[in-house]
């Protein structure tokens, strides 16, 4: 398996040139407007243009705000506008790098395509595509085609993931069915539309595979409350009709309630109980990306609850068979105290602005001192707040 | 891009770290980009209610540094929070050196606060008009850092910057402001007692209160610009520019 292993974003929003090397869950911590999003979205057009055209469209259903060249392009005091802004991943074997531009006034509905190549890192050769050729300066990318077109697992599997990517960002209301996803997808709208349809296929899909078996499973030792969940058609469930957007409805069985009346419905269990089956479709369920972010992850969850769950998607993703990639912003301290950093592929991530205004990501390393610092009580979540790992805004 | 400084403060209060801010801007220029982080102590608002100086103020240092002593078992320049860090400033107000134990309500600390007492050779009544060549700032600076030497074991780190105002940030605001006042021309700034009494003689116009807010609006800017007159008419604000650019100098990227 080729997962991302690292990506460079340069001239792009508060990004001027940032360099982040990726695990498999990543977790960026941050004050407001340190740039966080701005990384996540940054990765989103890199997707778009992987993808082949970079347009409102294909950025909205990306789960990235569209911008005009005067939004996107850094502007830092006493610099001059970049010419261009530019992306780059990597997996082991391979390089994809793509410099896009558009006109000032008025922006053309899609960006240029100034540069793209495919390359092995071995040897520095680009794949190339007979298509290419006829497209110089051109508004569509080529990535997919050369890819396929080489034949060759390392730029295939780069190209893929590159392309699967959204960002989640889960409210209440869609979770429950009270409200429409503006960006429905399937598995999953990009703000949890669609949950107890998901929920209804990976509970089917458990039975063939074993590791959606154990992610459906691992809800119970997170959510105490709960006997057992499935799904069923609205009708079935006495809420107001109005109430629902989906013909079906998630269904809890409550452990301490008389058995007749035990039955608690997607409309009103408990936002933890949504947001955990959330998680569980977007880690476990066959069609969901093996590439994406979520934006605020810590969502109105008990403390404890927080901790368990990081704790919970950090196994997830260790043992995910496809080496599922996540990207998560966060403002809970607790998140902090449920990863296991000293297992390389669950990587922490500081998000700073510098005294001129660009974004610097830092990685926080798994070194002897945190290590013997928890040993003797302290928690990251008590470094952070107290403003020792950078970070934290300024009140 | 070359690597990017990360600098630590830990202050007495909210508006120190906004003028602390401003003066590293000055002192980096465009040399180095770099960002700045405040370090504080934990703290629950419940008991800051209770107390007001539990939060901010020397107390707030003080807590903070022995918290952090345990943290890192004794070794406060081991800590990690530190070695992340290209440079460390700690500020605390020299007229601190007359504050005892009790007043922070912090306990089993060695009992060397206040320090012995440092006291200008002119009576109580002329205080504002030491002479320019008075060196008790300076005595009462070290005996200071002295204190939190003490707090840490002596176990500092290399990029250790002081910063200790005499007698309080006060001074420094009204000598970047004020650089022309008649006070400072004639006599050691550093040696006047309360020095924010300095600041809220001026009319209403030209004050600058002593809040956040406030300061956001006149310091936040335009102090950076205002350094060299408090260099020129503060010893210890001199001193701060020297050690922190050595510090600076030995910083590798
Ligand atoms: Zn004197």
């Amino acid at each position: 398996m080729y997962g991302i292993k690292e990506i460079i974003i340069e001239s792009f929003k508060s990004l001027e040139s940032v360099t982040v090397e990726l695990g498999l869950l990543n977790i960026f911590i941050g004050a407001n407007g340190s740039g966080k999003s701005n990384f996540l979205e940054g990765v989103g057009v890199l997707s778009a243009a992987v993808d082949g055209r970079v347009n409102d469209q294909t950025l909205l259903m990306r789960g990235v705000r569209p911008g005009t060249p005067q939004l996107y392009k850094s502007s830092f005091k006493n610099t001059d506008t970049p010419s261009c802004i530019a992306f780059t991943a990597k997996n082991t074997k391979t390089q994809y790098h793509v410099e896009l531009d558009n006109a000032d006034d008025p922006p053309k509905p899609n960006w240029l395509f100034l540069q793209e190549q495919l390359c092995s890192i071995a040897n520095n050769k680009e794949y190339q595509t007979q298509e290419k050729r006829n497209h110089i300066k051109s508004d569509r990318g080529f990535a997919v085609l050369r890819a396929e077109e080489s034949n060759k697992k390392p730029p295939l599997q780069l190209i893929r993931r590159l392309q699967d990517y959204r960002i989640y960002t889960p409210t209440t209301p869609v979770l429950r069915s009270m409200s429409t996803d503006t960006q429905p997808h399937r598995p999953l709208g990009l703000s949890g539309g669609r949950l107890p349809e998901a929920v209804h296929e990976l509970l089917l899909y458990q039975d063939s595979d074993s590791y959606a078996r154990q992610i459906t499973s691992d809800f119970f030792s997170l959510i105490s409350w709960a006997d057992e969940y499935s799904t069923v058609s609205v009708s079935k469930i006495p809420i107001p009709t109005f109430a629902s957007v989906s013909p079906r409805i998630l269904k809890f069985q409550d452990h301490f309630m008389a058995n007749e009346r035990n039955v608690v419905s997607g409309y009103d269990a408990s936002e933890g109980a949504m947001y955990v089956l959330f998680l569980a479709v977007l880690v476990a369920h066959p069609d969901s990306p093996t590439f994406c972010a979520i934006e605020n992850a810590d969502y109105g969850l008990n403390p404890r609850l927080v901790k368990k769950l990081f704790q919970q998607i950090s196994q997830w993703v260790i043992d995910s068979p496809v080496q599922k990639q996540l990207l998560i912003t966060t403002h809970n301290p607790i998140v902090l105290d449920g990863l296991p950093i000293q297992n390389d592929k669950i990587r922490l991530f500081v998000v700073n602005r510098t005294s001129k205004g660009k974004t610097a990501i830092k990685r926080i390393l798994p070194t002897e001192e945190i290590i013997d610092m928890g040993k003797k009580g302290h928690t990251l979540s008590e470094l952070w707040v107290m403003g020792l790992l950078g970070g934290v805004p300024d009140v | 891009m070359s690597e990017t400084l990360e600098i630590g403060i830990i202050a007495e209060g909210p508006t120190d770290i906004l003028v602390i801010k401003e003066i590293v801007e000055n002192l980096i220029s465009d040399q180095y980009e770099f960002t700045c982080t405040s370090i504080q102590p934990k703290c629950s608002a419940v008991f800051e209610q209770l107390n007001t100086e539990l939060g901010t103020g020397w107390s707030g240092v003080c807590r903070c540094l022995l918290e952090m002593k345990k943290q890192s078992n004794g070794k406060f320049d081991q800590h990690i929070g530190i070695k992340r860090l290209n440079l460390l400033i700690i500020h605390l107000d020299v007229d601190v050196t007359r504050q005892s134990y009790k007043d922070g309500h912090l306990r089993n600390i060695d009992n060397n606060l206040p320090c012995p007492s440092i006291q200008c050779p002119l009576p109580l009544r002329q205080r504002n008009q030491c002479p320019s060549d008075c060196d008790i700032p300076r005595q009462r600076a070290n005996a200071i850092r002295q204190v939190v030497l003490n707090w840490l074991d002596n176990c500092t780190p290399q990029n250790l910057v002081f910063c200790t105002p005499s007698q309080a940030m006060d001074a420094w605001v009204f000598a970047a402001f004020f650089p022309d006042d008649i006070r400072i021309r004639q006599n050691k700034l550093e040696c006047v007692e309360r020095p924010e009494r300095l600041l809220k003689s001026k009319p209403k116009q030209k004050r600058i209160e002593k809040t956040v807010t406030d300061y956001r609006k006149k310091i936040v800017g335009s102090y950076c610009n205002l350094w060299s007159n408090v260099r020129q008419n503060c010893s210890e604000a001199e001193r701060f520019s020297q050690e922190f650019l050595k510090v600076l100098n030995t910083v590798e990227t």
